[in-house]
This record gives C-alpha cells, structure tokens and sequence, in this order.
C-alpha cells in the first residue's frame, strides 16, 4: 500500500511511537565504523527542493545515502516554474524515472498534495510554507521521547514565531497526540488569531512560560517580521521574548532547550543558553538523520 | 421558426405552480393553443420558468479569451438557463469607455443565444484614481458601473464616482473589500486558515467597506448596490442600513449558500473564491435571508480560468469559480433539496429581481410576453465534468460530481437556444 | 498449520546447548578473543544460555552481543508488511574477535548471510563461526553451521517452530505442517 507523510494526522499514535522505537536502532547505526546499511538498494529517492534549504535537504540526502538508496536532485526556484511550467508537468517528468520515495520541500501549503496526485511512489514532506513539517516534529518527539522516556505529560513550552511556522503546525500535532502540555509564548501579532487547538496554553510572560517546563522551545525569528510591521525589532524582541540564562533559573534544572535552527544568537535565544547543557540543539541534528532513515524505511513502498 | 407546445409541465405563472400546457407562438408565450403545425415538447415532470439573469458575469473578453470567449460563455449562460447575463468590466483592457460597451454588445449579439447587458468601470483602468466616461458608456449601453474585482479605498474618490455615476442614472454597484487587510489572504481567515498554514482574508476585510459605503450612501443619498456578501456581519449592517432607510441593496452567490471555508481543507483550488467561502454559520445565515426573502438578488460571480492556471498550489492560483452552467443546479440542490425553500420563493432572485435593479423591462411568463423561458427537470441526474458544462473555464467545486436537476431546454425570445 | 510433533523437549534443548558451548570452547582453545552474537528473537535466548555455560565452564568473562538483521535481509521488498527494526547490541570492538553466531534453525542460509554482512560494517573479526539449534536443510546459500545441536531433514512444506521461555513461555521444538489456504 502507498503511504504519504505529508502532515501529522497521516500518523496515528501508534505509527509515531513505532517510527520513535525504531529510530532508536537508526541512531545505533550511526555510531557504527561503517555508517551505511542496504536496506533501500535499488531504491531511488527524489529530493525535491522547491525552496532553497541547506540542513533539511542534508539531512534526508544523507539519511538515503546511509540506506544505500540512490538519490536524484531536483532543485528549482519558484520563479522558473512561476512562468509556465506546472508542478504537475514537472512532476509526471519525473515520475518517468521511476523513484520510491519523493522528499518535497516547496514555499506553498498543500504542494505535495498535488504531488501525490500525479505520481506512483510515496511522498514526504519536508515542509510546505507555513503549513506542515512532519519529519522535524517526528525528530523533535524523538529528542523528547529519547531523554525523558515518553512525552505524555511533559510540559513543553514554545516561544517564538508561532503564527508563520511549519514547524510549530507539526509540533503542536505530535506533541497533542503523545499527552503534552503545550505553552506558547509569543506577542499577539505572531500567534494565530483563531486557536489551533483548545488545550494549548498561551502567554506573553517568559517568566511564566518557562516555569515548570521540561522542555523550551525557540524559533526562528525571521528578519522581514519587522519590515511587515510585526514586531517592532530585533531588541525589543529580545528583550521580551529572547530565551536568556537568567530565565532558565525559573525552569526545572534539567530544562532541555531546543531549536529547530538555524538559530539567531541575541535574538530568540542568547548565545549561552543555546551552548548551554541543557541545550540538545546539537543532538537534533543527529536525531532527524535517526528519524528519517526511520521515516524511509517505513515509508518506502514494497 | 416553428410553433412549440410544452406539455405535461408545470408552469410557473405568477408565483405559482399549474399544471397547463404552454405554447410558443410568433415568439411569444400563450395558454391556448395556436392553429396550425407545432412542435410537441412532452416535459412530464419539468418546470417551466421565466428564463434567468445574472448581474455578476466575468465575460473574460476582451483580452484573456484563453479563460473563456463569447461563443463558450454564452454557451455556458443558456445551458444554465440564463438568457440574460451583465457582464464585469474588468477585461484587458478594462471596460472604461464606449467602445468596449460597444465591443461587448454587438460582439455578443452574433452568436444569438443570450443578451449582454455590460457594466462599465467607475474609474478609468478600474485604478481609483480618475473617473471614467459613464456618460458615454450609459449611451452606449452600459446598464451600471462598478470596478469589480478591485475597491476604491480612496474615500473622496468613491464619493465622486457615485456622484457622477448618479448624475447620469447608473447603477452603482461595490465590491466590498479592503485590499490593505485582505492583503495576501487566500481563503477566509479561521481555524481552517490557521490549519493549513495558509494567510486568510479576515471578515473585517469585507465588513469595513460595507459600513463605509453604508456611510457614503447615507450622506450622498445615492442608491449603492454591494454584490457578492460572503458574510452574515456585512448582510446584518446592511439590513440595519435599510431599516434606517438608506438606499442600499445586495446581492450573494450560489458558491456562498452552497460551501464553506472547510471546503478549501482538500487544497483543491476549485473553492479559492475571492471573497472567500465562509463559515457555516454564515452560510447558513445567508440561507435564512433567504428564507425570508430579504435578500436583493443573488449573482454567479462567474470567474472562469484556465486548467493550468487552478493547477497553481492553493496560495498561487487565481480566485474565481466557473458557474453559469452549474449556477441555478446549485442553487436548487441548496435552497430547495437541502433547505425546503421552495422554488417559487427564491427564483425571482436570479431572473425578475435584477432586471428591476438595473431597471430593466420585467420579463413575466404571462400571456402575451416574449418567452423566455426555460425548462428544467428536478430530477434528473447528471454528472458535471469537462464535456458537460460549456464555460472553457472548468473550474467549479461540482467537477466531477453528480447533481440533482437538469436544464432541458432553454427559448430566448421564442427561439430555442438550449439545446444548441 | 497443522502441529505434527514435539520433537525436542527442555531437556533435549539444554543437552545440546551445553554439548555446543563445550564444542566452541574446544574450537577456539578457550575463551580469548570469544564473542557470542545471538541472533534476534530466537537467537538471542540461545546465545545467552550458550555465554553463560561458557562463561561458568572457563570461569572468564566472555563477549556478547545482540545482531538484529532486519536492515540487511534481502526479501525486504517481498514482505506485505514491515518487520520491526530492533537494534544491534555489540559494546565490542569487532576487529579480531572469533565471533560466534547463534540461531535458533539454519534453513535457507539467508539470514547468516545478512548476519554476516552486517558483522562485516562493525569491522574484520578474526573469524565468524554459526551454532544453531537446528539445521533442516533446503540450503540456498553455500552456508554450513560449525556447532548443530540437531539436524531433522525436513520437507519443505512443514515448518520447525523453536519455543524458548523469553519468547514463548515454554522451551520446546515443533515441527508442523503448512496447511494449503
Ligand atoms: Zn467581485
């Protein structure tokens, strides 16, 4: 059966906890001296950058390069494909090369849907606009799941950029489905006007939201916020809303603080923290390449 | 052209179902039976109605005949039982002077099936910023101005226009939204919004501008009509806007009574509408107005595109459904099959009622008057898809789906021009 | 599946594990450099019965570990549905040892040829040696068990099911019969 991971709700509760088991068997690879499996030889994965990324795009590159499957590249500016080109037509060009799995990444919701539509392998979404990012949240659970054993009842708290986040979508799905407790911790014009979900807690005191939490989260604070009219700037954001030391003293002492990066030093988080020991930013990294080779071998079609 | 005889129907006479037989004779409607040869039309179980009109059509000609033409777009009207359709003047160029009112009317004319009744811009280029010529355009045939698709935000400009366009007894009629806040919303901001990651077009947008023109119209003392009301606020200002006596009328869309913002949860393009399929709250409201019969008219906001450019991800593509063909189906299946409005109630919305705001000569099935009439079946069932509506533009929510109540035939002036 | 017969007992099982763990020990001239590697989930009850009758015979401490092979099987993209990945446990360095497999019946041979490839990527062990319970035959692969506990020529339609206390709550060994669906 054809299996897509295009948003959360294409996972049950089940299928997340299994995808977190596994990876844990994932992550022992990685350690191995021969870093390289041949689980997915004779696959062929098509990595579908609609939008530039750098970590994402290495991440699933060499999560399929560990599994032995091949990888064909297909980079496109939007612009290019703006004038005439649909992503239908380029798609079905693609499909003719007969590939397993396609990881898309492009600036508009809903694009791998469409994708979906016009090829025979699988589809994984490795982010589409503001709308979802399963594989960051899947890793994002991992880090969770691995450290404190299991996520029901941990309080997770999320500051930043809420209202244009992928990330956060995904998170917040993942998060709900697996019992946490969630805290946003965002001004007004950077939260989402209608609430995504009822159970999730939202203030605008830092203080507040770190208190109890096992886990903090930042986001990154995109730069054209300001030039929207969104927040005023960089400092008064900072002064608000950045993660800085002296509120971890407010936090439980084994806080863990995550960043789905590429972080902003002195914005959303200050340096120390961010180097922090409770900081697993680092370990993230490892964790989505874990994940994802997780996420491919249960996604790739037999 | 031959004499017909429509039997076995039930008519509509004067807000009332009968069962008669009804004859086309020299073009024109009559109850007994004419000498001589006629064709015979057994319609056993079909309505006969006063043919439809529609205040709100995107003609797309001039200018961007690859999203439908003259020959598919009248096509479309009569297949939907429309032989009346005012077109939006917001072609390429923009319908701000004579001659494109010209250009529409007797272009639309060669191919014989519907009439044209074509809207000029209130400013020229439909840019807010200097007026057209109404005048010369209300000459030509123009029957009202509006810049559809846009809204002037400048009050002073707005003001003037209506002034003008007053001057010469047009009819007014807004496109009720602020662009600085709808911005680049793609679909109605809520839940579902927040869901898919996608920016929304709050209700405020629309709201806004309806209190202002409400304003506007009270303090001119000119008529203004706001065509397609997406929301249950912006109807309500507007009924309290009449209770206080100002000169202020609107119009709502079938997709409106027929969909809702959870619709768009698929990304299928089909329901990207500009305004945006609401709530079902005010959807339903709506529907209740209707009930009530406080509703002006309802228009198709018939906005057909390419394939390719509906094949664009949900935040790129263009907004607008194709509706003609499909319109009055749509409206049954809602009003009617789903909320028990009868037919007789709501009909006079799409055919007598815009004729009377634009002032036009009514079009009764009585006695005596040209007929232009169609005959519908309530149930048959057809399936809508690329070769069964006749707009190039297939964008509609119903592609592929089957609908309940068919167009069998429709007579503009006596002749039969559905089917073709 | 139609159960034809029990065909070893408890007893019978500890009997030839204990004959096995002697074999290996005289094999490799003792303990050094040994590392026992069960193979999952049968394997892996086996091999620590076979490490602990080593270890308590030599008295020294013995290497051990777990192979899960899942990620190396070859019939992956046959299967309906997905095995569970499991991990690997080896907390050894692989360079040099004599490694020891355990399974609990040597069949086709695929599985120790995915065992093998996978023990290959920790590094290059001395030697790799294979103990199984039971060999039944229908090889498809040139691959032979140094250590057998019992060989049982089989058709190829029955099926030998070994039952240990982790996995199954009894020790045991079945042969059966595939039924036609
Ligand atoms: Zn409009």
């Amino acid at each position: 059966m054809r299996k897509h991971l295009i948003t959360l709700d294409d996972l049950s509760k089940e299928q997340i906890i299994s995808i977190l088991e596994q990876g844990k068997a994932f992550k022992e690879i990685l350690s191995r001296p021969i870093k390289k499996i041949p689980t997915l030889r004779g696959k062929t994965i098509g990595l579908l950058f609609f939008e530039p990324s750098t970590r994402t795009k290495l991440s699933f590159e060499l999560a399929a390069k560990r599994m032995s499957a091949d990888i064909v590249n297909f980079s496109a500016s939007t612009s290019s494909l703006k004038k005439n080109e649909s992503i239908k037509d380029t798609v079905m060009t693609l499909d003719a090369m007969k590939i397993d799995i396609y990881v898309v990444r492009h600036p508009s919701p809903g694009v791998p849907y469409i994708i979906a539509d016009h090829i025979k392998g699988s589809v994984i979404n490795a982010g589409d606009g503001a709308h979802s990012h399963p594989t960051q949240a899947i890793l994002d659970l991992y880090t969770m799941w691995e450290r404190f054993g299991s996520i029901k009842g941990l309080n997770v708290t999320i500051v930043g950029d809420v209202k244009y986040s992928r990330v956060v979508r995904s998170d917040i799905s993942g998060l709900l489905k697996m019992g946490a407790n969630i805290t946003l911790c965002t001004p007004k014009t950077l939260l989402p006007r209608y609430v995504i979900d009822s159970r999730v807690r939202h203030t605008f005191d830092m203080k507040k939201a770190v208190k109890d939490a096992d886990v903090i989260m930042g986001l990154r604070m995109q730069k054209e916020r300001q030039d929207s009219g969104i927040i005023p700037d960089e400092v008064e954001y900072n002064h608000f809303f950045g993660l800085k030391s002296h509120l971890l003293e407010h936090a439980s002492k084994d806080v863990m603080i995550m960043h789905p990066g590429p972080i902003n030093r002195g914005i959303e988080i200050d340096g120390e923290v961010a180097d922090s020991k409770n900081s697993v930013i680092n370990e993230q990294v490892t964790n989505g390449l874990a994940t994802r080779m997780s996420i491919f071998y249960h996604f790739v079609e037999n | 052209m031959n004499n017909v005889e429509i039997k076995n129907a039930k008519v509509l006479i004067g807000g009332k179902f009968e069962k008669t037989a009804v004859y086309i004779c020299d073009g024109k409607i009559t109850f007994s039976k004419p000498k001589g040869k006629h064709d015979v039309i057994d319609a056993a179980g079909a309505l006969v109605l006063p043919s439809l009109f529609d205040i709100h059509t995107h003609l797309r000609c001039p200018g961007q005949e690859y999203k439908e033409d003259l020959d598919s777009v009248t096509k479309a009207a009569v297949h939907g039982g429309y032989t009346d359709i005012s077109s939006m003047p917001n072609t390429s160029p923009p319908a701000d002077n004579e001659a494109l009112i010209n250009y529409i009317k007797l272009e639309g004319a060669v191919f014989k099936r519907c009439r044209i009744h074509p809207f000029g811009t209130l400013t020229l280029g439909s840019k807010g910023e200097r007026l057209s010529r109404m005048g010369l355009m209300k000459k030509a045939g123009a029957v009202g101005v509006t810049d559809d698709g846009k809204c002037i935000s400048n009050g002073t400009i707005m003001m003037r226009a209506m002034e003008y366009a007053n001057t010469h007894g047009l009819f007014i009629m807004d496109h009720a939204e602020d662009h600085d806040i709808s911005a680049n919303g793609v679909l109605n901001e809520g839940v579902v919004s927040e869901k898919l990651g996608l920016t929304g077009i709050p209700e405020i947008a629309e709201t806004i501008v309806i209190k202002r023109d409400i304003e506007i119209s009270r303090y001119l003392n000119i008529p203004m009509h706001i065509t397609h009301v997406s929301t249950k606020r912006g109807a309500e200002l507007i009924l309290a806007a009449k209770k206080d006596g100002i000169k202020i009328t609107f119009d709502v869309t079938p997709h409106h009574l027929a969909f809702t913002d959870e619709d768009c949860l698929s990304f299928d393009t089909n329901f990207k509408v500009n305004p945006p399929l609401r709530l079902d709250s005010d959807r339903t409201f709506l529907i209740d107005l209707i009930k009530k019969g406080l509703i002006d008219a309802i228009g198709t906001d018939h906005a057909p595109h390419a394939d390719f450019e509906k094949e664009y991800p949900f935040d790129r593509a263009p907004f607008g459904i194709s509706s003609l063909d499909t319109a009055f189906c749509l409206l049954y299946a809602t009003l009617t099959v789903e909320n028990k409005i009868p037919l007789e109630k709501w009909i006079g919305l799409i055919s007598s009622a815009p004729r009377k705001l634009l002032g036009l000569r009514p079009s009764e099935l009585e006695e005596g008057q040209r007929a232009n009439i169609f005959i519908f079946h309530p149930k048959n069932e057809w399936k809508v898809d690329r070769k069964t509506i006749y707009s190039k533009g297939k964008n509609t929510p119903l592609q592929g789906k089957k609908i309940k109540g068919e167009v069998l035939y429709t007579f503009n002036n006596g002749k039969m021009v559905y089917p073709f | 599946m139609k159960i034809k017969s029990k065909i070893m007992e408890k007893v019978d099982i500890f009997r030839s594990l204990k004959r096995i763990s002697h074999e290996i020990i005289e094999k490799n001239k003792g303990t050094e450099n040994l590392a026992i590697l069960g193979i999952r989930r049968r394997g892996v009850p086996l091999g620590e019965i076979i490490h602990k009758e080593i270890e308590a015979e030599e008295k020294k401490k013995v290497a051990s570990g777990i192979l899960d092979i899942t990620l190396y099987r070859d019939d992956l993209s046959t299967l309906a549905d997905k095995p569970k990945v499991n991990s690997t446990e080896i907390d050894w360095n692989v360079n040099d040892m004599n490694i020891v497999l355990v399974d609990d019946v040597l069949y086709t041979g695929r599985t120790i040829r995915a065992a093998l490839d996978e023990i290959m990527d920790y590094g290059r062990p001395r030697s790799i040696q294979v103990a199984v319970l039971i060999d039944r035959g229908h090889r498809e692969l040139p691959i032979m068990a140094n250590y057998v506990g019992k060989i049982i020529p089989t058709k190829n339609n029955e099926v030998i099911e070994v039952k240990t206390d982790e996995t199954d709550g009894e020790w045991a060994v079945w042969i059966a019969e595939k039924t036609k669906k």
